[in-house]
């Protein structure tokens, strides 16, 4: 494609995404363009986060620099002389520096991402940010923090390491969750998935803080969510779950298409029974959609449904059984796609890279059940 | 104006070819699907029915099941009859072009009715009867209800009670009186007590040994410096029928098939020792342990502790019983008092109840139930939770087995794949009532003896305890979490715990 040609698309995907936003009829006014600064990529690495095992505080952050194909495991803890914590849901690159979510530890730790040392920490305070998932920026002094059991989002200062508030998400606790997980922001409203043993998106309104709508999905548990270059958000869940006796629903994934300027789910597709993790992710201009729900699938986010046949298929272990893919993200800068691969929950993980065609470039080893890249 | 003219004519000229270029060309089909994964269940048939765009009679129409061709039709019916992952692909053919789109099937075994293949047994017109036990040991000053449970085809027949062979209660007809009679006023000695059957052909007796013993206190014992907090045997483990029992595995090998009661108990014992978990089965089921001391009342405050694994969404009470060993013989045969929890004396609560399972004669199949309040069910074989072929105890003999006890009403509900267990307020096992907390042994349910009850309702003021019971309380079961069954992993004297 040419470089003019893709200018075009782009200038005509903007186009639509105003034209979409416009057309919403009970939200609101028109959204801004998005306020989410742009991270300052600082280098050429990819940090890859180990989610560790639950109790076991052996989370782990691994850097690895595509260029020479080299990896560094445990660079927090070699840093910085401690544990990063237990269970290590997620980070974000903001402006150089890394913040990490460590769900089980109750702590979001500000690592610089050059030289990996710790800049500062927000830890839970009296109930509040107990167990964080998720953070997302919504200007230097504020972002947003979900957490996995309170029916709360937590406000922090990111610049001065403060909670400076929540958001009360007015979620039921069912089973003792009222989760709340990724963020995707749509003009003034940031959108995110209430996973765990729920089937709700909530809509924020970022100028109130406020959750001011509840988008109701027909399946259990929306895990990954993504805002396209058309203005729509997918929604994947993961339909509960089934390890042994212990059961939650049907566990059959659904892919759902939601129009973020009117909140209306536009599709609604069944996906293949779940086995392990699932993750959407987007590539560089939001324009491909890639689908984790055992393999790997790919399609145009115009495309209706999401091929029958993966686009990268799972590794399989020497007894036949299918290795257990935990995390999927693709650089935006050059759509090189990162696939995590959890083995067994249990042994170090496996990263794989791939060209945005799916030819295998490398693979290595990280630390225990990697589940999230970020590229700087 | 002569070059327009010839301008405009040209260009009418390559309008017209380029319409019969078009026309000439025309188009390939594009294929529409609604859906491209299905899930269906064996033997089902599934109707795909694509849309199709620039078709017309001279489309060639091809599905390929697995790369075989099984159709030449715009529309396709799936149906195998084995399970497993099967792929379509439909092709759309004219002479611009083709088009195709590939469809996969999960084929799933079809779910059985829970209740499909259950053995019920046949009805009979024999005449039949059930008690809970026919020795009675009670302290002197106590009175015992002695009750006559499932009576069939009696035949509007009269029931008479003699006591030494004198009669205490006359003839009657259960319409005009409850077959049942309260021991009260004896003193301390044996005694024979019958009930006999009579109706126009057939007579049939029970008879009673009735034990009178000292009164309380007398054989209780006293707690030393060697005086174990745990239970210090179990005596009887007789879960009812459940998705944990016989060859369940979840913590804990609890032992091969074909095991006696002695085994198991040993076994429940041992797994109390690592606090790991025995289920006591569907309603009914209960085991019995006992001290090596007298657990005392404290008159109002804990005196047992019993750990479970109940969870906000999932609680499964347990009725506990208590008793002395009235006769010394270091038996639990003597009066049992259940300890009243936060139903008793409500709606919520059955008392004097009974329910029959019934062994079923193939493997893997449910399990019938009827009630004495007739009602009936079953306990549903539940193949991911246990696959064993039966889940029947290997010790029961006979084709049936009664449990009597109390019945707890269930507020259990399962919709959307989600399951909710509620909890009563307080005073049963197993459940996340205000008396299950995390106190002096960490988690587990605390539990006081002065709640008590004599069979009437009355407090039962019981100095002391020497054996305790838990009767799994409800009859109900969810898809997903399977039946209702109480877990036991410990039982303990409160006060002997550090």
């Amino acid at each position: 494609m040419s470089k003019k040609l893709y200018i075009y698309i782009l200038c005509l995907l903007s186009t639509l995404v105003v034209s979409c936003s416009g057309g919403g009829d009970d939200i609101g006014p028109t959204p801004s363009p998005t306020p989410t600064p742009t991270p300052v990529p600082t280098s050429e690495g990819v940090f890859i986060l180990n989610e560790g095992n639950l109790n076991a505080g052996n989370s782990s952050l691994s850097y690895y620099i595509p260029a020479n194909k080299s990896v560094k495991n445990g660079i927090f803890s070699s840093t910085n002389s401690r544990k990063l914590g237990d269970t290590a849901q997620s980070m974000v690159l903001y402006k150089g520096t890394l913040w990490i979510a460590v769900e089980n530890s109750g702590i979001i730790w500000a690592i610089d991402a050059e030289t990996y040392k710790v800049k500062g920490q927000i830890v839970a305070k009296d109930h509040i940010m107990d167990d964080p998932r998720y953070i997302h920026f919504l200007s230097d002094t504020k972002a947003y923090v979900t957490d996995l059991f309170a029916p709360l989002i937590t406000i922090i200062n990111p610049s001065t390491y403060q909670i400076i508030g929540t958001i009360p998400t007015g979620q039921a606790a069912m089973f003792g969750f009222a989760s709340t997980e990724q963020m995707v922001q749509y003009g003034k409203y940031v959108f995110t998935n209430c996973w765990s043993y729920s089937n709700k998106i909530l809509v924020i309104d970022t100028t109130e803080d406020k959750v001011v709508k509840e988008i109701e999905l027909s399946t259990w548990q929306p895990k990954s969510m993504v805002l396209d270059a058309n203005g729509k958000i997918w929604v994947i869940t993961d339909g509960g779950y089934s390890f042994g006796e212990d059961r939650f629903s049907d566990n059959v994934p659904h892919l759902y298409k939601i129009n973020a300027s009117n909140f209306e789910i536009e599709s609604d597709q069944i996906l293949d029974t779940d086995e392990a993790n699932v993750q959407l992710a987007l590539n560089g201009n939001k324009t491909t959609l890639y689908i984790l729900n055992n393999d790997i699938f790919r399609m145009s986010i115009n495309e209706s449904q999401v091929p029958v046949f993966p686009f990268i298929t799972a590794p399989v272990d020497s007894n036949g059984k299918r290795h257990l893919l935990y995390g999927l993200s693709v650089n935006p800068k050059n759509d090189e796609i990162y696939v995590a691969d959890a083995i067994d929950y249990s042994q170090s993980g496996v990263c794989y890279r791939y060209t945005s065609d799916g030819e295998l470039l490398d693979k290595f080893r990280v630390g225990i059940n990697p589940n999230m890249f970020v590229f700087q | 104006m002569k070059k327009l003219l010839l301008l405009l004519l040209g260009a009418v000229v390559l309008l017209s070819c380029k319409e019969d270029k078009e026309e000439e060309m025309g188009l390939p089909p594009v294929i529409h699907l609604e859906e491209n994964r299905y899930y269906v269940e064996v033997g089902a048939s599934q109707l795909i029915s694509p849309t199709y765009e620039n078709t017309d009679n001279s489309t060639l129409y091809v599905w390929t099941r697995d790369g075989k061709q099984v159709g030449h039709e715009p529309t396709y019916t799936f149906k195998v009859s084995t399970a497993g992952t099967y792929y379509l692909k439909v092709t759309a053919s004219n002479r611009f072009g083709s088009a195709s789109a590939d469809i996969k099937m999960e084929v799933m075994e079809a779910e059985r009715d829970p209740e499909e293949g259950a053995y019920i047994p046949e009805s009979t017109t024999d005449f039949s009867w059930e008690f809970p036990t026919t020795e009675i040991n009670l302290a002197e000053g106590r009175t015992y209800k002695v009750k006559a449970y499932f009576i069939r085809n009696d035949n509007e027949a009269t029931y008479t009670w003699t006591m030494n062979g004198t009669t205490v209660s006359p003839a009657a007809t259960r319409a005009e009186k409850p077959v049942e009679y309260v021991l009260s006023g004896l003193s301390r000695g044996d005694y024979e007590l019958a009930l006999t059957m009579q109706n126009e052909t057939k007579s049939h007796t029970q008879v009673f040994q009735v034990h009178v013993c000292p009164p309380e206190g007398t054989y209780k014992r006293g707690t030393s410096a060697s005086s174990q907090a745990m239970v210090n045997k179990i005596y009887e483990y007789m879960p009812a029928p459940g998705h944990q029992v016989n060859g369940y595995r979840i913590v804990g090998d609890f032992g091969p098939d074909g095991m006696t009661m002695k085994q198991a108990c040993d076994s429940v014992y041992a797994h109390f020792q690592r606090q790991w978990m025995v289920s006591l089965g569907a309603q009914g089921g209960y085991l019995i342990a006992g001290f090596d001391h007298s657990v005392e009342n404290s008159g109002g405050d804990y005196d047992l502790c019993i750990k479970g694994n109940p969870y906000s969404y999932q609680n499964e009470p347990g009725i506990i019983w208590v008793s002395q060993d009235e006769n010394g013989d270091g038996l639990p045969n003597d009066t049992w008092f259940e300890l009243a929890g936060s139903e008793y004396n409500t709606d919520n609560e059955i008392l004097e109840y009974a329910v029959t399972y019934y062994k079923p004669i193939e493997e893997k199949r449910p399990i019938y139930w009827v009630d004495n309040q007739g009602n009936h069910g079953v306990v549903p074989h539940m193949d991911y939770w246990n696959p064993h072929p039966s889940y029947w105890q290997d010790w029961v003999e006979g084709k049936q087995k009664t449990y009597f006890g109390s019945y707890l009403k269930n507020y259990v509900t399962y919709s959307g794949g989600v399951s909710d267990e509620p909890a009563f307020e307080w005073g049963y096992a197993d459940q996340s009532g205000t008396d299950y907390f995390n106190g002096k042994i960490g988690n587990s349910g605390y539990y006081k003896i002065s709640n008590a009850k004599t069979w009437d309702g009355k407090d039962a003021s019981l100095q002391y305890i020497d054996f305790v019971k838990v009767q799994t309380a409800q009859a109900a079961y969810t898809n997903n979490l399977g039946d209702v069954s109480t877990e036991v992993y410990y039982i303990s004297d409160f006060h002997l715990e550090k």
